[in-house]
């Protein structure tokens, strides 16, 4: 079942000036968390801002449930109000001079609905801050708050704007979990776009990785990521966080998901990692240990 | 004994002018502050030319407009039957167009130092753009709005080229503070000229004082 088709083309300009275009088409899977992966200045964030209607395709189409949000050659281009998504800002744009509650409130304006507003702070554990403004929250909790800002009104698609890279690796850990949380509560569609190899991995269920504007493959996570759907191989993408040599051997430190794990290399081999690559830890399937839990 | 009407003067034609700048101005400060259009530069250099422009010149141009033979003078007598110069209603037109540069850069600025994406998320939310205009660009912009208005009521309250021309020196209808000032000294009444004068210079300090007092405020409190 689909629920959201997009297919379109968009000219833009660079930081640089340099011309870049776009050129794409993808469905999202109902229910499910879809990632676009691609390098930071790949026009990733544009692809959301055209879905949400804050910028115009130069073609294409858009599509949710059957309902057209843009059609380039009918003239069919509705308004964001219209769309009924919802948006997480890289810098999450919460309203400064409004409180929690009033940032919340601004999602759900309708009295019968304010119980969801009690609801959603309770599972974002912001109850008891609802009177603070945004400067007087942590990082994180100004990231959850804006989770639950963006879902609070029900949108039919959800958009995420590489809204935690910022945070450090123990704050995005959690906050990667509560996001799963939420969506195995709400159940919304989603659209998430990352340069993040291992949040893409974490959080995928369907993923698309883009390059020079184009989709060079689709599927599941597995797929995308380690190139193959089966394989006698367990291969996992880690993320590099910590390096110690001695003479022969690197004890590596890397990052999956929500655990942590080491790892030795030769020397020769650790000569080509620095601290903060993302590397594939692969190991033979057969020797693999196996624990009923 | 002192006439105290030119101050309630001044501060009767400060109060209209100021209602009439936010009236107009912050309409139109958000529209400039959005437009794309290429002609901005050249309106906000007219906009601002009160501010470079001896008061004098201003005040001629704007006499020959609603004088009894301008254009908007004659039209004004057409429908009201009274004459636009030399009325206070001719001094509030004056003040208007001496003191909106000082309402519209303020408020124009604030517009535009607000982050764009405060305002998409407004509309991603639902919100009309009206609606984002009163409850995130406008509460935003307190501040330059509360500059905007209070530069507007000082700069009028100090007028005297433009209310000079426009006005002339009537007793109760056009003679403002800074006029009756004038005029004291001119009659070498010192006395008199600095009650005015005093007058003048702490209204303008507690006004000046209001703004800096609840900018701290603000800066606080966000």
């Amino acid at each position: 079942m689909s629920c959201f088709e997009a297919s379109f083309r968009k000219t833009f300009h660079g930081k640089k000036g340099e011309e870049f275009s776009l050129d794409l088409d993808f469905t999202l899977p109902e229910g499910k968390i879809t990632v676009i992966f691609g390098p930071s200045g790949s026009g990733k964030s544009t692809i959301l801002r055209l879905i949400a209607g804050l910028d115009a395709a130069n073609g294409g189409v858009f599509k949710s449930a059957g309902e057209t949000w843009f059609n380039a050659e009918k003239g069919i281009n509705l308004a964001p109000q219209e769309r009924q998504t919802g948006f997480l800002f890289q810098d999450l744009a919460l309203f400064p001079h409004l409180t929690v509650e009033g940032n919340m409130s601004y999602a759900i304006e309708k009295k019968s609905e304010k119980l969801r507003i009690k609801a959603l702070l309770e599972m974002t554990e912001l109850t008891g801050l609802e009177h603070r403004y945004p400067h007087e929250l942590s990082g994180g909790q100004q990231q959850r708050l804006a989770l639950a800002r963006s879902i609070a009104g029900e949108p039919k698609l959800l958009l995420l704007d590489e809204p935690f890279s910022a945070l450090d690796r123990s704050v995005k850990k959690r906050i990667h979990e509560e996001f799963l949380k939420f969506h195995d509560r709400f159940g919304f569609t989603a659209l998430m776009v990352t340069h993040d190899i291992s949040e893409a991995y974490r959080l995928a269920e369907h993923a698309i990785i883009l390059k020079e504007g184009k989709k060079v493959k689709e599927g599941t996570p597995e797929e995308v990521f380690l190139g193959k759907t089966l394989s006698t191989r367990i291969q996992i993408p880690v993320k590099v966080i910590e390096m110690e040599s001695d003479e022969i051997h690197t004890l590596l430190t890397v990052e999956e998901g929500r655990r942590t794990f080491r790892v030795f290399v030769d020397n020769d081999e650790a000569k080509k990692i620095t601290i903060g690559d993302e590397v594939i830890v692969a190991a033979k399937a057969s020797e693999a240990l196996v624990f009923k839990v | 004994m002192q006439d105290f009407s030119p101050i309630f003067l001044s501060i009767k034609l400060s109060f209209v002018t100021t209602l009439f700048l936010f009236a107009f101005g912050i309409p139109f400060s958000y529209w400039l502050s959005v437009t794309k259009n290429k002609l901005k530069p050249a309106l906000e250099a007219i906009i601002a030319l009160p501010i470079v422009l001896p008061p004098t010149v201003l005040g001629f141009y704007i006499l020959l407009a609603i004088g009894s033979n301008g254009p908007f003078g004659k039209l004004y007598e057409s429908i009201f039957d009274s004459q636009l110069a030399f009325s206070f209603t001719g001094l509030v037109v004056g003040s208007f167009f001496y003191s909106f540069p000082f309402a519209v850069q303020p408020i124009q600025s604030a517009f535009e130092s607000i982050d764009k994406k405060l305002i998409e998320a407004s509309w991603t939310l639902g919100k009309s753009q009206f609606e984002t205009f009163r409850r995130i660009i406008l509460p935003l912009s307190r501040k330059g709005l509360i500059t905007g208005g209070v530069l507007s009521f000082a700069h009028t309250m100090g007028e005297f080229g433009v209310v000079l021309m426009v006005g002339g020196n009537i007793p109760g209808v056009t003679k403002v503070a800074s006029i009756a000032i004038y005029d004291e000294v001119q009659a070498l009444n010192y006395r008199g000229a600095n009650i005015y004068s005093l007058i003048l210079l702490l209204i303008s300090f507690s006004v000046l004082l209001m703004v800096y007092v609840f900018n701290r405020q603000t800066v606080r409190a966000l």
